[in-house]
């Protein structure tokens, strides 16, 4: 009499027919091919620059919690990739602490100034949430822009090639393409825990407060609690991957706390297709390789990234991930049906 | 030893201003447990407001509420729920872009107190078991993945009970169940209520008359924010005072 009308009962961490999972194995295969050819002919350059790519995917990731699964939009994302490169850079140079201590030291300062910051964010809704956490990633980066400890506007450098100690092996970071696979397994296995905590009875409530937030309360839970909890993870995200930040690149500048350095990850985000956690991977990828390219040719090249973001919203509304699962799923269905 | 009778809900003093205007004043009521209690009275009688007082979502001004045998005037609606107390509202609102399974299952897994909605996948199975259940029962299975946005405005009707009830409440509060429904929906509706309130206390505001007394097992009339009457059915409907203020007649 009961048929069974839906098949995601319990989540899974991999599992098929899921068009953004299937993304991810996708982007896995390409990255050891790229890893493959790259180490064959001896490239450096492009391993950096995915590196690069890679650590802003997560800057997208976090404003992918908010933004597409609680409808916060954050103007102000770069706070706490500034923060988390910030720290890292201190502990990895000033303190030696190495690769574990600099990612736990990062999280671990994170967690009480995001608690803050989304406590005074979470009060207002809408616009205005917009503007908080605009002015207060503002603060920050006009605070670090004017302390001399922190090396004001000339950022802080000199921090040396890190050695990850994995126990059974060491990684060492300096070495680009190992650079690479470390920030592929981290990017990944982040999107792939991300994706099942929004899968979660946690994750459909953020869902919940996206769709009705007034409503929550009705159900017997108080939104703002879940608010918060988005706006840490999501900032410690935003910190996790910004603590790499130094690792790759040997110092860290103030522009890291720049509006444009949080618009960029809404741009990708959008880009890649809110809400889909892939997507915005997907779309730093792309975002930081067009920059790259129309960046060495002009100086303009805001002007072409703002052109190409608008084609993109026009014809691929939902993003490089929605556009892909539309098809996916419509071929699953085929297949399906035949 | 407490009787084991004592009512569901009681009302005590309930005052509500908004600016100059009164909109609930000194009103003292029960709901008894397992009986189906109505508000009726003519638009502007304060009905809503006493809803939205009861159910923790407007603060009130002064009286006491008590719900199960506590008090729980202030409480946040989040922990009333949590205390057995569910609503629907006048105006459907559910979540327009989840479908109707994760609607429910949102519902359901209110009774997940220990997981928080972190952990133990055992209680997502149940919430799920438990939004599979309501479906059936509100024959909505058919439309399972569809948005609730995109229902129709019964089907809407109909969710807006179901998601209340999956949170599996001691009290039920219906805000005007058959609002805008077909003469046909209206009496399934009926049906539906009184198939939930055999296990559970309901109160509702309802505008249709003839299903107020057809169902109802005590109605309480409201007049210009003040409690006009309450009593069984039959003798609201004989009462003069009642007749001349809700049906407008001398």
């Amino acid at each position: 009499m009961t048929q069974k009308t839906h098949t995601i009962a319990v989540p899974r961490i991999v599992s098929k027919n899921n068009a953004g999972h299937f993304m991810a194995v996708v982007l896995a295969v390409a990255a050891l091919v790229f890893y493959l050819i790259g180490v064959v002919i001896g490239e450096v350059f492009y391993f950096r620059l995915a590196c690069e790519a890679l650590i802003f995917s997560g800057l997208a990731m976090s404003v992918d919690i908010l933004l597409g699964y609680t409808g916060l939009l954050s103007l102000g994302q770069a706070l706490f990739f500034g923060l988390g490169a910030y720290t890292s850079t201190l502990l990895l140079r000033d303190w030696q602490t190495g690769f574990w201590l600099a990612l736990i030291g990062s999280l671990l300062i994170t967690a009480p100034i995001s608690l803050l910051c989304g406590l005074i964010a979470i009060r207002a809704r809408g616009v205005y949430f917009v503007l908080i956490t605009f002015g207060l990633a503002q603060v920050a980066a006009k605070s670090v822009y004017n302390v001399r400890e922190l090396g004001a506007s000339d950022g802080l450098t000199g921090v040396s090639v890190v050695t990850a100690d994995f126990l059974l092996f060491k990684v060492n970071l300096g070495h680009a393409p190992s650079l690479f696979l470390l920030m592929m397994v981290l990017t990944l296995s982040t999107y792939f825990i991300l994706d099942y905590l929004m899968h979660l009875p946690f994750g459909r409530l953020l869902h919940a407060v996206r769709s009705n937030e007034s409503r929550v309360p009705f159900l017997g839970f108080n939104p703002q609690v879940y608010k918060i909890i988005a706006y840490i993870l999501a900032a410690e995200i935003a910190a996790l991957f910004g603590a790499f930040y130094p690792m790759l690149r040997g110092f860290v500048s103030p522009e890291l706390l720049f509006f444009d350095t949080s618009t960029n990850a809404v741009i990708a985000c959008i880009i890649g297709g809110v809400g889909t956690l892939i997507g915005p991977i997907f779309g730093s990828l792309v975002f930081t390789t067009v920059k790259s390219i129309v960046g060495s040719y002009t100086e303009y090249h805001v002007l072409v990234i703002g052109t190409l973001f608008m084609l993109a919203v026009v014809f691929f509304p939902k993003g490089i991930a929605g556009y892909f699962k539309s098809r996916y799923d419509l071929l699953h269905r085929k297949r399906e049906n035949s | 030893m407490r009787d084991p009778f004592y009512p569901i809900l009681s009302v005590a003093g309930l005052t509500k201003n908004f600016g100059g205007l009164v909109a609930v004043q000194d009103v003292n009521f029960k709901a008894q447990r397992s009986k189906i209690t109505s508000i009726i009275g003519p638009n502007g009688a304060g009905k809503s407001t006493l809803f939205n007082l009861v159910s923790g979502t407007l603060p009130l001004d002064a009286g006491m509420v008590t719900f199960n045998g506590s008090n729980v005037t202030g409480w946040p609606v989040h922990t009333l729920n949590r205390a057995g107390l569910a609503r629907s509202f006048q105006i459907t609102t559910l979540f327009p872009d989840l479908d109707v399974f994760e609607n429910l299952r949102l519902g359901a897994q209110t009774q997940d107190l220990s997981a928080k909605g972190f952990l133990p996948l055992r209680h997502k199975k149940q919430a799920t078991i438990k939004a599979e259940k309501l479906m059936e029962r509100f024959d909505l299975q058919d439309k399972a993945h569809i948005l609730a946005g995109t229902l129709s405005h019964g089907e809407q009707r109909k969710l807006e009970i179901a998601v209340a009830l999956a949170s599996e409440p001691k009290l039920l509060l219906l805000d005007e169940p058959t609002q805008g429904m077909s003469h046909g929906d209206t009496l399934e509706a009926e049906e539906l209520i009184k198939d939930v309130s055999s296990g559970i206390s309901v109160m509702l505001i309802e505008h249709d008359i003839d299903m107020v007394m057809g169902i109802s097992d005590w109605i309480v009339v409201m007049h210009q924010g003040r409690k006009l009457f309450e009593g069984k059915p039959e003798i609201v409907r004989d009462n003069p005072d009642v007749r001349k203020a809700y049906l407008g007649e001398n």
